[in-house]
């Protein structure tokens, strides 16, 4: 493991956002580090802090009202946190990419695509506006877009076409590290399925790493090698997908599971996680997940969990692991 | 397959963006014939010194000849002086068109810079300029002329910037909201992250999505500054006496209203016909550059 080199190294990360007088903390103490080559799937619900994490690896959050605190935040050795303007800019799209949610809304309207893949290819590589252009047509064809459609605007494309280019973009530059902020999510499953299996293999082909962010544990299952599950701004189970789908610890993974039809029960009714994630602004003390936990004790209300280790390649935050014989009803099932 | 895609890559004609938006252009005709107009217009303005000897055609007076009804010699008429109206009005075309042009010009160097500052940046830059554009929106633009012509002096320059002023806050304000509504578009925070510098960001990406508000704004804003200046020289702070500028034909008429009503009527037409040309392209034009609209 340590033989690859660590492209993203994210230490400590908190974000806070003060507004009107309120702090809302969306990340508390996230660590990641990301191989070269490797995909990490960040899973939660909406607003657990997953979007904020990708944002502030790019350095890209609002300041003010933003407030990104972390001891370190490296991109392939670049120092992002302390790097000035024109220095990030160079980082962005050249070391670090990301491709945003939605499709639809991420490629700008007044430009026809070919030169919009130009942009950032001129911006990063010293060629001249053909070779560029050219190299922009490339990546069209590699996303699977006849290049002569590179002179046509973003709305004469689908969505799924859209997601395609917008790849096009984030790879033009062949970053060592690529986010991908729900790039399905706004897609069909057919369409989803083909931007999947096109983002494994440019992943397979270039050696990119990837942050995976959706809430589609299918999604996980079929393009990760690690899984970070988000809970109010903390990284609450971290392990490879292995571990995660298979020796689930944490409770509220077990939820995420358990709210998930299952194919093979089709009669068996689903099992939501009962009520609603804390407010930002005012995250309780104990673990954030108590309330709705079906494990919970009052000392989960009153003291934060540690970061307990259940083996190499899993960790995981929970109060009821001190207890010895513990274990949540689906560990039992599959144990 | 291959066979099938060539034979389609051959009908597919590549057009640059530019050709692409004259091509739609041309398809609106109301487009079309603003621009014929404005273009003759245009003609004319830069032409007008060629033919058109000012001394003895313009300033000279004929006491002969005054108030002819329009005939075949004089097709306006004359006025109180024996002028040739038709010359005079055509020969104003200088005169208006490149207040009204030169006005719209400052107005928009000024209020796209400082509208694209204060949406992009936000308060506390935001409020500051907002604040210094409301102060010079409370002054009338009529008066706001009036100090700066009669601090600076009469002429065409001071003129130009004094009406120009006056729309700024106008600009300012189409193009903040403009911004506004496009900066926090995801594409341009997928610009951020692709590693584009500010700079580019605003004119290359926030300011061609901002084009079409300011394109209409700007085309009014011609129309605003042709009846601006042409009250500035009603009250004789536009362009000196004798200079045929319509405004001033249309007040020197105004006088003669009820027995001579052509002396206003054909400077106004002038003035009509001028404002909708404009009205007339910056409609189509602005139709052209939106590509969603295209069929």
């Amino acid at each position: 493991m340590e033989t690859k080199n660590t492209v993203l190294d994210i230490e400590n990360l908190s974000v806070e956002f003060h507004v009107d007088g309120e702090i809302a903390k969306s990340v508390t103490d996230v660590t990641i580090k990301l191989h070269e080559g490797t995909t990490l799937g960040l899973v939660g619900e909406t607003g657990a802090g997953k979007t904020t994490t990708a944002l502030a690896a790019l350095n890209l959050i609002q300041c003010p009202p933003g407030v990104i605190k972390a001891d370190k935040i490296e991109v392939c050795g670049n120092d992002m946190l302390h790097a000035k303007q024109h220095e990030l800019e160079k980082i962005r799209g050249k070391d670090i990419s990301m491709i945003f949610q939605d499709p639809m809304t991420s490629l700008n309207p007044v430009f026809d695509v070919g030169t919009q893949i130009q942009e950032s290819i001129l911006l990063h590589e010293k060629l001249s506006r053909e070779e560029a252009w050219e190299k922009a047509m490339q990546m069209l064809e590699l996303v699977g877009i006849p290049r002569e459609r590179g002179h046509e605007y973003p709305h004469q494309f689908s969505g799924g076409m859209k997601q395609r280019v917008v790849i096009a973009i984030s790879l033009a530059c062949t970053p060592k590290v690529l986010i991908a902020d729900e790039p399905t999510t706004a897609l069909d499953v057919t369409i989803q399925a083909q931007v999947l299996e096109m983002m494994k293999e440019l992943r397979d082909k270039y050696g990119t790493a990837m942050i995976m962010i959706t809430h589609d544990l299918g999604i996980v299952a079929e393009s990760c090698d690690y899984v970070a599950v988000m809970y109010a701004g903390r990284i609450i189970e971290y392990g490879t997908l292995d571990e995660i789908f298979n020796n689930t610890r944490h409770p509220y993974t077990e939820g995420l599971f358990n709210s998930l039809p299952n194919i093979h029960n089709r009669v068996g009714k689903l099992k939501p996680i009962p009520g609603m994630m804390p407010d930002p602004r005012s995250i309780p003390e104990g673990c954030a997940f108590a309330d709705r936990c079906p494990y919970a004790t009052d000392e989960c209300r009153r003291t934060l969990p540690e970061t307990l280790k259940v083996n190499d390649d899993h960790v995981v935050a929970c109060l009821r692991y001190n207890e010895p014989d513990f274990m949540i009803e689906r560990s039992r099932k599959n144990g | 397959m291959a066979k099938k895609n060539e034979v389609k890559s051959e009908k597919v004609v590549i057009r640059s963006q530019g050709r692409e938006i004259w091509r739609r252009l041309t398809k609106n005709k109301g487009a079309m014939i603003g621009l014929a107009i404005i273009i003759l217009l245009t003609i004319l303005a830069c032409t007008v010194d060629l033919f058109i000897d000012y001394d003895t055609q313009i300033a000279a007076i004929d006491a002969k000849h005054r108030f002819v009804d329009p005939c075949a010699e004089f097709p306006f008429g004359t006025d109180n002086m024996g002028r040739n109206l038709f010359i005079r009005v055509i020969y104003g075309t200088k005169y208006s068109l490149f207040i009204g042009v030169m006005g719209t010009v400052f107005a928009c160097v000024v209020g796209i810079t400082l509208g694209l500052l204060a949406g992009y940046y936000g308060s506390p830059v935001d409020d500051v300029i907002m604040r210094i554009i409301d102060i010079i929106q409370a002054i009338p633009a009529v008066m706001m002329g009036i100090v700066i012509v009669s601090a600076l002096g009469a002429s065409m320059t001071n003129l130009i910037i004094a009406i120009g002023i006056a729309g700024v806050p106008y600009l300012t304000r189409i193009t903040r909201a403009a911004v506004l509504t496009v900066k926090n578009q995801e594409y341009i925070e997928a610009a951020k992250a692709v590693g584009l510098s500010e700079a580019a960001i605003m004119v290359k990406h926030i300011l061609p999505n901002c084009v079409s508000p300011i394109l209409v704004a700007a085309t009014m804003q011609v129309a605003q500054v042709i009846l601006a200046a042409s009250s500035l020289s009603f009250l004789g702070l536009g362009v000196p006496v004798p200079s045929p500028e319509w405004g001033s034909l249309l007040s020197a008429g105004r006088a003669y209203i009820a027995s001579h009503a052509y002396l206003c009527l054909y400077p106004g037409i002038a003035i009509v016909i001028t404002v909708l040309a404009f009205n007339l392209f910056g409609d189509g034009f602005r139709d052209a550059l939106d590509p969603k609209l295209r069929k």
